[in-house]
C-alpha cells in the first residue's frame, strides 16, 4: 500500500496523524481537567472577608489551592471579626508578597503543604479565628508553651504578629472577587441605626448576563422589616462587575 | 489552551457566597401617601418617625419618594385610620394596621407611629410617651420659681403641668399610670406630690424634711428618699402598705431607681465618700455594693428593657452622661462635649436617653440614640431646664 505512494506524501501523512493525535490527546486532557475542575469549583464559597484580614497573604503562583485547616471551613464566621477597611486588606496583600517569600515557593510550590501532613495545632494567640496553614516556617513558630505564656501575659492586646497565609492562585482570585463584592456591598448598604446587633439576613441576587439584576430574594429574613428591606435595597443599588455576570450571589448581611 | 483555561476559571463559577458587616448607617426613606385633609396628621407622623433618626418620611409627590423602599399609606375609614406599609419594589403589602381616629391629629399620628415603628424595627413604640422636666422661671419680686412642664417625645406640644408659685422639682413618672410625682417646696418641708393629666394635685408623702424622687417597679414596689427631719436622707421602701427603711447610714441617700423586676435598687449616696457615688442594693439579699469609679455621679436611671443604668458623672470638671452595664460591670461615657449635663432618663424602648444640658446661657433638652451616640436637641430655651423624666407609653397621656 505504501510502496506505490510518493515518499514525501507518506512522511506528511504520518506527521499529520501524529499532530492530530497529539492535539486530540491534549484536547481530551483539557476537557477532562476542565470538567473535573469545574465540578470541583463550581461554587465559589467565599466564607468571610475577614478570614485573612490580619494576615499577610503570600501567593504561591504554581499552586491552585493551599489546603486550609478544616476549622476555618467549618466555622466561616469568626465570633467578632474586626471591621477592617477592605482597602487596607488589599494593601496588606500587596505588601505581603515580597520576592523573598515567593522565590522559595516557586522551587517546590505544591509540595510545601504536603511536607507537613499533620500540622501542629497552632496556638490560640496567633491563629485567632482562623487557623493558619502549616506552611509557616518553623523559625517563626514559637513553642506552644511559650505562646500560652504570652497569651496569659497579654490577654487584651489586639494586634499580635500574625503569620502569613499562603494561598494558591485561585484562592487569590477568590479573595480579589470577595474584596470587590464586599466593597460594593459596603458602599451601598447602610441599615438604620439602633437595630439589634445580632440581626442577620441572607439575600440571594440573580444577575443576568448583561449585569442587570434579575431577581432579589430573601433566603433567610432577620425578622426586622427595616433591616431586611435595607439589605434588599442595597442589592438593587449595587453594580456588579463582569466576573459576577450571569451568576447567583448569596450575600449574608450581618449587623 | 491551558492559559485560556486559567483565565476562564473565574467565569465558570456560578454561585458566589459572601458575608459582610455594616460599616455605615443611614436613615431609611419612606414615602408617605396620605389624603390632603390630613396634613396635620402627616406632619406629626413625619416628625415622630424622623425623630428616631432611623427613617426619613418623604411625601409621595416628592421626587425622591419613588426610590424609597417602603410606602406608608394612610387611609381614613369610619372611626379608624388604616395604614399599610407597601414594598415599592415588589408592590405588595408588608404590614398593615388600624388605629382609632379619636383625639387630636398629633395623638392619632403617635398611635400610627407606634404601630409602624414596631412593624419596622420590632421594638415597642414610645411615641405616646411624654417627657416631664423642670423649668426655672422668674416670679414676682425677682423670686425664682420652678415649674413642671411636659412635652411629647418628639419635642412638640410643650405645656405646663404644675405652675404653683413655689419651687417644684424632680418630676418622676409612675411606671403604669399617667401620674407625675414631684417635690414641692412647702413652708415646713419639701413634700412629695403627684399630679394627674388633668392637673389635679395630691400630696403623696408629707414627712418632715425632704421627701423626693420616688422609684417604681412593675411589681408595685415604691422606693423614695426622705430625711424625716433627721438630717440625712434615707431610702424608704413601700410595699403592700408597709413602710420599711432601707438605708441606715450617716450619708445622704437619694435618687433611687429600681430595675424592672424590682430586684435591684440603684441610688446615689455620699456615705463614706467625698461626693455622691452610685450604689447598688440587692432587694432580696440586702447586700449593698458601691459601683466603682462613679464618684461624683448623680441621677441614675435604670432601663426597664435591658437593665442598663444611665447616670451623670463629672469628668474633668464637666458633668457627662455615662451608662453602666450591671452584667458586664462596665461603664461607658456617652457624651464628651463641654456642655454641663444634669439629669438623665431612659426612653420606654431603651434605645434613647433624654438629658438636660446647659450651653452658655442656653438650656437644652437633648435626646440621644445610645447605640449610635447621636444626639439632637428637643427643646432649647433661656430658662434653665432640669430633671427630665421620660414616661412609659400611656394612651391617656397623649389623648
Amino acid at each position: 500500500m505504501w510502496l506505490w505512494q510518493p515518499k514525501s506524501r507518506h512522511k506528511s501523512y504520518v506527521c499529520a496523524r501524529i499532530t492530530y493525535s497529539v492535539c486530540a490527546a491534549h484536547l481530551l486532557l483539557f476537557v477532562v481537567i476542565f470538567l473535573l475542575d469545574a465540578n470541583k469549583r463550581r461554587s465559589l464559597q467565599v466564607t468571610t472577608r475577614t478570614a485573612y484580614a490580619d494576615a499577610a497573604i503570600v501567593v504561591l503562583p504554581f499552586c491552585k489551592y493551599v489546603a486550609q485547616p478544616q476549622q476555618a471551613e467549618q466555622s466561616p464566621v469568626p465570633q467578632k471579626p474586626p471591621k477592617a477597611a477592605p482597602q487596607t486588606t488589599i494593601q496588606q496583600t500587596k505588601k505581603a508578597v515580597p520576592k523573598k517569600n515567593i522565590a522559595p515557593a516557586t522551587k517546590a510550590p505544591a509540595q510545601k503543604p504536603k511536607q507537613t501532613p499533620a500540622p501542629k495545632p497552632a496556638p490560640k494567640k496567633v491563629v485567632q479565628q482562623e487557623k493558619m496553614p502549616s506552611v509557616v516556617p518553623k523559625k517563626q513558630q514559637p513553642t506552644a508553651a511559650k505562646k500560652d505564656a504570652l497569651a496569659q501575659k497579654e490577654p487584651t492586646q489586639n494586634a499580635p504578629a500574625v503569620a502569613p497565609v499562603y494561598v494558591g492562585r485561585e484562592q487569590m482570585q477568590e479573595i480579589a472577587l470577595q474584596e470587590a463584592l464586599v466593597q460594593e456591598v459596603q458602599r451601598c448598604w447602610a441599615p438604620p441605626v439602633g437595630l439589634s446587633k445580632t440581626l442577620q439576613t441572607i439575600v440571594v441576587v440573580n444577575i443576568g448576563p448583561d449585569g442587570a439584576i434579575k431577581q432579589v430574594a430573601t433566603q433567610k429574613a432577620s425578622g426586622v422589616l427595616a433591616y431586611d428591606m435595607s439589605a434588599r435595597s442595597a442589592c438593587y443599588a449595587m453594580h456588579f462587575s463582569k466576573p459576577f455576570h450571569n451568576k447567583e450571589i448569596t450575600i449574608t448581611f450581618k449587623q | 489552551m491551558y492559559v485560556l483555561m486559567f483565565f476562564l476559571m473565574p467565569l465558570m463559577i456560578n454561585a458566589v457566597h459572601v458575608q459582610t458587616e455594616s460599616v455605615q448607617h443611614a436613615k431609611m426613606p419612606i414615602a408617605l401617601q396620605i389624603d390632603t385633609p390630613y396634613q396635620a396628621l402627616a406632619q406629626a407622623l413625619q416628625r415622630d418617625l424622623q425623630m428616631t433618626q432611623q427613617f426619613t418620611l418623604l411625601f409621595a409627590h416628592a421626587p425622591a419618594a419613588a426610590s424609597a423602599p417602603f410606602m406608608l399609606k394612610v387611609a381614613p375609614a369610619e372611626h379608624t385610620l388604616h395604614w399599610q406599609l407597601i414594598d415599592q419594589q415588589e408592590k405588595h403589602v408588608m404590614a398593615s394596621g388600624a388605629v382609632p381616629a379619636k383625639g387630636v391629629p398629633a395623638t392619632q399620628a403617635h398611635r400610627i407611629a407606634n404601630q409602624v415603628w414596631k412593624a419596622l424595627t420590632g421594638n415597642e413604640g414610645f411615641f405616646l410617651s411624654k417627657i416631664a422636666f423642670c423649668k426655672e422661671q422668674k416670679g414676682p419680686k425677682g423670686r425664682t420659681l420652678k415649674h413642671i412642664y411636659i412635652v411629647d417625645a418628639n419635642g412638640a406640644a410643650q405645656m405646663p403641668l404644675v405652675q404653683t408659685p413655689t419651687i417644684n422639682i424632680a418630676p418622676r413618672w409612675h411606671n403604669e399610670r399617667p401620674l407625675l410625682f414631684y417635690s414641692e417646696f412647702a413652708d415646713a418641708n419639701v413634700r412629695l406630690m403627684y399630679v394627674d393629666m388633668k392637673k389635679k394635685r395630691h400630696v403623696a408623702c408629707n414627712f418632715d424634711g425632704v421627701n423626693m424622687l420616688p422609684a417604681f417597679s412593675h411589681d408595685g414596689k415604691v422606693v423614695f428618699s426622705s430625711s424625716k427631719g433627721q438630717g440625712a436622707s434615707q431610702l424608704y421602701y413601700l410595699a403592700d402598705g408597709k413602710l420599711q427603711q432601707l438605708t441606715k447610714n450617716g450619708g445622704n441617700n437619694f435618687s433611687p431607681t429600681l430595675s424592672a423586676d424590682g430586684a435591684t435598687l440603684y441610688f446615689c449616696s455620699d456615705y463614706q465618700q467625698r461626693g455622691p457615688a452610685l450604689f447598688c442594693f440587692d432587694m432580696r439579699t440586702k447586700q449593698l455594693d458601691r459601683i466603682p469609679d462613679t464618684c461624683p455621679s448623680e441621677s441614675p436611671s435604670c432601663s426597664d428593657v435591658h437593665g442598663l443604668v444611665a447616670y451623670c458623672k463629672r469628668v474633668k470638671g464637666v458633668m457627662q452622661v455615662c451608662v453602666y452595664d450591671p452584667k458586664a460591670k462596665m461603664s461607658r461615657q456617652l457624651t464628651f462635649d463641654a456642655a454641663i449635663k444634669q439629669g438623665v432618663s431612659w426612653s420606654p424602648c431603651g434605645q434613647y436617653v433624654v438629658y438636660s444640658q446647659q450651653k452658655g446661657i442656653q438650656s437644652e433638652l437633648v435626646m440621644m440614640q445610645v447605640d449610635a451616640q447621636r444626639s439632637w436637641t428637643l427643646l432649647s430655651c433661656r430658662e434653665k431646664i432640669s430633671f427630665p423624666s421620660w414616661s412609659s407609653s400611656f394612651e391617656s397621656v397623649g389623648a
